[in-house]
């Protein structure tokens, strides 16, 4: 403040160096004058004074990444720094001054990252906020997802299992008391569809109660200690950004089809019974169930392909909205899997929880025959490729009249609470079933998905 | 005489605070391009462009025919006669192919949409007592009007609706400092308003759900400038506007309505939002072959490397890459000399270009523009036309902007 006072000083002294004769002569009235070269000077000053504000910094510590290998895993271990995430092989890390000379001195090679996280208010690390209120948006999201894993470093971990058209990556919420241990896998899947805003409610607030009620709720902490459970809440992240942004009805990813028409439906992406007829899914770009040029030609259904590829999944569910049932495969026909006395059992106890909460009733069934026919749907594929149980739920409302798409803020934890009981029934089941094999084949198969998976990678390596 | 003033300056206070209540009036067609922010027609505005400076390729750093000036270069007003006053209506049209959920996967068109406003969009005065020069302008900055948009079917149909204005109003002061150079400052309160809004309806059954958004905008800066005149042939400019915060009051409301499920579901959130506005520079030149034929050239920095959007209180989800810019406009003047009435007049005839190019890096677009113009000068009445017509390239779609103004001003 005082370079600016003397700043403002040295301006008046140049003016005021002008001859009294002069300055008499020009302006005639000496008062006016000196009022007038006053107002000046306090302007010039002021315009000075906008020049020399700096902006704020709002970072006191920074984030580095790391290139991961043997060597640098161990001095880390050893160096206990606070650690962020882990992504393509680098490890993020927070840094102070301090931790920085610990690198320095241990000849630890890093890059600045800090750039790539700005700067959230204490406001976004609450789901309250933004344009979409008490719903998350993409950014919301990976805060609170961060935010989880840094205080329940023990328990939680965010993967960023693949990166949308756009840019923003898909992140996995990996619960587990030790991500060592070879435990039975579940996966919980939100927002395939941009519009379906409650489906990335009710896995993250599934992911939220197990990291925090770990240390108190005895069944928690069992079945958190038995199994792995996986939760990618936003599988469409562009499709949600538009949704909440531009158009709320928007379903679709982003996909630019090239021809006017945007959005490919994810849900008709995978790779079982991918188009095998066009009333489960559409050929056409424009519409709603357009299921692209190919199977798994999305990124997003990709990264959930490419982490079955890695992971041993025992029970999947996918969330959807609206209408409140429970479905299971096949989608594609009416023809029900030689699976679906167990399926429907399991579909059964699931709507029941449910109904034992609050009351409200899902209605359960083979998708086919109870909803509509969907081919390259994410619930057959994972049935069919790993032989596991696989469930859309489609939470509330019931139907249009009661909001459709649209569902109240302060229903989302309602939502959540009535769900609760049903998934956590679907991960005690994996854990007790672990070693049932719904298909009998299921880890040949599983290894030939790998295989080929694999195969399919070289090639594109060899095109270059 | 000072009562003469007084009624001049009064008249020109009213006019000002007219306009900065008066709306532009779209004329039906489209506007927006890329952001819900964009301005129309361009991002780079530095300050109002009146007929004469719109017809020298928007160049305003270096010629002053009325105290527009003061909006992009103070120190010009000291070059005005004793007291001005300006009124400025144009008529601007611009195409646009791809805004909010037109062309991006909802609505699609078959070409281009375009929309044009027109609106009195700037007035002002000037006094010089002494060697200062007061300035007080109204002027409308930007507008983010866009086409709006209805598609019907037979139980649905969609709306689509997006207005907004930025209005500034500026105080400067200018005077001759040392012998020919000028130097001079102005204060600008910039406010205005934005609303955006989509309208699905259901029609069987009924279920309307609107989605809205609000802003109100408020914001202030400061703009310098200096002016070298060499040997009354050359004249060269230095100017710049502060970088400022456009800061808003934001509104959302996301709103389901179903009388048959008894459903009436809102999501709403009010925060702040900020969208931070770049720095800009600009240096001037022009030279005088005789008193008839001028020529001036400007070259304006837009730092727009540094522009970020807080919105909703958070860090912008939408990424906005920008990079800086330099917009380039040159023009010609020459004065024609006629005798109207047997009292002397003067035809001026301008023509100019103008290189903009947008600060977005994807799409990497800019507009090339070509402006003529012409007006009589005749006692203190002048009356100036100008007209611009720009063409875009670099996104693709083959965008076209143009902008017809008109000025009326007194010179006493």
């Amino acid at each position: 403040m005082s370079r600016i006072r003397e700043q403002s000083n040295l301006i008046y002294w140049i003016i005021s160096r002008r001859p009294e004769k002069m300055r008499h002569s020009e302006f005639g009235h000496g008062m006016n004058l000196s009022r007038m070269k006053k107002l000046f000077v306090f302007l010039l000053a002021l315009c000075f004074i906008f020049l020399s504000l700096k902006a704020q910094d709002y970072w006191i510590r920074e984030i580095i990444s790391i290139e991961k290998n043997q060597e640098i895993e161990k001095k880390l271990m050893e160096m206990n720094f606070d650690f962020l995430m882990e992504r393509n092989n680098k490890v993020y890390l927070i840094v102070s001054s301090d931790d920085f000379a610990i690198l320095q001195k241990e000849s630890v090679p890093y890059t600045l990252e800090t750039h790539n996280f700005p700067p959230y208010t204490q406001k976004e690390l609450s789901i309250q906020g933004g344009v979409n209120g008490a719903y998350h948006s993409y950014r919301e999201l990976e805060c609170d997802l961060l935010a989880l894993q840094g205080d329940h470093p023990q328990l939680a971990r965010v993967f960023a299992i693949g990166e949308s058209l756009e840019g923003r990556n898909i992140y996995a919420l990996k619960i587990s008391d030790n991500v060592y241990q070879d435990e039975a896998e579940v996966l919980f899947i939100g927002c395939h569809h941009a519009r379906e805003w409650i489906s990335v409610e009710v896995p993250y607030q599934l992911g939220k109660y197990l990291v925090e009620n770990y240390a108190t709720n005895s069944e928690v902490r069992d079945l958190v200690d038995r199994s792995v459970i996986w939760i990618i809440p936003l599988l469409n992240p562009d499709g949600l950004e538009y949704s909440i942004y531009f158009y709320r009805y928007w379903r679709k990813n982003r996909r630019d089809n090239r021809d006017g028409s945007y959005g490919i439906d994810l849900n008709r992406n995978y790779g079982y019974k991918w188009g095998v007829d066009d009333i489960g899914s559409s050929p056409n770009p424009y519409s709603e169930i357009y299921r692209g040029t190919s199977p798994f030609s999305e990124p997003e259904t990709q990264a959930i392909r490419d982490l079955f590829a890695q992971r041993n999944f025992q029970a999947m569910i996918t969330f959807h909205s609206y209408s409140q049932v429970i479905l299971y495969p096949w989608g594609y026909t009416t023809d029900p899997t030689d699976k679906d006395a167990l399926l429907a059992q399991i579909a059964a106890t699931m709507s029941g929880l449910i109904q034992s909460v609050n009351g409200n009733i899902y209605e359960y069934g083979q998708a086919g025959k109870s909803l509509y026919l969907t081919n390259g749907d994410a619930a057959d594929w994972t049935f069919a490729s790993s032989g596991i149980p696989s469930y859309t739920i489609e939470l509330p409302p019931v139907d249009i009249l009661h909001g459709g798409f649209f569902n109240a803020e302060e229903d989302i934890q309602t939502i959540f609470n009535e769900n609760l009981p049903a998934m956590l029934y679907l991960a005690r089941w994996s854990v007790e079933n672990s070693g049932l094999t719904v298909f009998p084949q299921r880890k040949e198969r599983r290894a030939e998905q790998r295989l080929r998976h694999s195969g399919g990678q070289k090639k594109r390596t060899k095109k270059g | 005489m000072r009562r003469n003033q007084a009624f001049i300056f009064s008249l020109t206070f009213l006019l000002a605070m007219a306009l900065l209540h008066s709306k532009s009036w779209p004329q039906m067609t489209t506007v927006g391009q890329y952001e819900d922010e964009a301005p129309f027609r361009t991002w780079n505005n530095l300050g109002i462009t009146t007929a004469s400076s719109l017809a020298l390729g928007e160049t305003q750093l270096t010629s002053a025919s009325d105290c527009s000036a003061a909006f992009s270069n103070p120190a010009l007003l000291s070059f005005l006669p004793r007291i001005t006053i300006t009124l400025n209506s144009s008529l601007s049209s611009a195409s646009f192919f791809k805004y909010s959920l037109v062309n991006t996967g909802v609505l699609s068109t078959q070409g281009n949409v375009s929309l044009s406003l027109f609106g009195l969009d700037f007035a002002g005065a000037s006094l010089s007592i002494k060697n200062w020069t007061f300035a007080l302008g109204a002027g409308l900055l930007e507008s983010y009007h866009r086409p709006r948009t209805r598609a019907e079917y037979s139980s649905y149909f969609l709306n689509f609706d997006q207005t907004g204005q930025l209005r500034n109003i500026n105080f400067s002061v200018a005077r001759k400092v040392l012998g020919n150079l000028s130097a001079g400052i102005g204060l600008n309160f910039v406010y205005g308003d934005f609303k955006k809004e989509v309208i699905d309806t259901l029609t069987i059954p009924q279920l309307p759900t609107i989605d809205s958004l609000s802003h109100k905008f408020q914001g202030s800066y400061i703009t310098a400038g200096l002016l070298l005149d060499i040997g009354d042939k050359i004249q060269v400019a230095a100017s710049f506007r502060t970088p400022y915060i456009k800061k808003s009051e934001s509104h959302s409301l996301k709103k389901c309505y179903s009388p048959g499920g008894e459903t009436d579901i809102k999501i709403e959130a009010s925060a702040r939002s900020e969208y931070k506005q770049p720095l800009v520079a600009g240096l001037g030149l022009s030279y005088k072959f005789s008193p008839d034929l001028k020529v001036a050239s400007d070259l304006v920095f837009f730092q727009w490397s540094k522009y970020d959007v807080i919105y909703f209180e958070q860090k912008d989800e939408i990424e906005r890459e920008f990079k800086d810019i330099v917009k380039i406009g040159a023009g010609v003047e020459y004065l024609s000399r006629v005798k109207i009435f047997r009292t002397k007049a003067e035809i001026p005839l301008r023509a100019g270009l103008s290189y903009d190019p947008q600060p977005m890096k994807s799409p990497d677009s800019s507009y090339l523009y070509f402006s003529l113009g012409t007006g009589l000068h005749w006692q203190k009445f002048f009356l100036d036309g100008g007209i611009l017509i720009g063409k875009e390239s670099g996104s693709g779609d083959s965008l076209s902007a143009k902008r017809f103004a008109l000025s009326v001003s007194f010179r006493l």
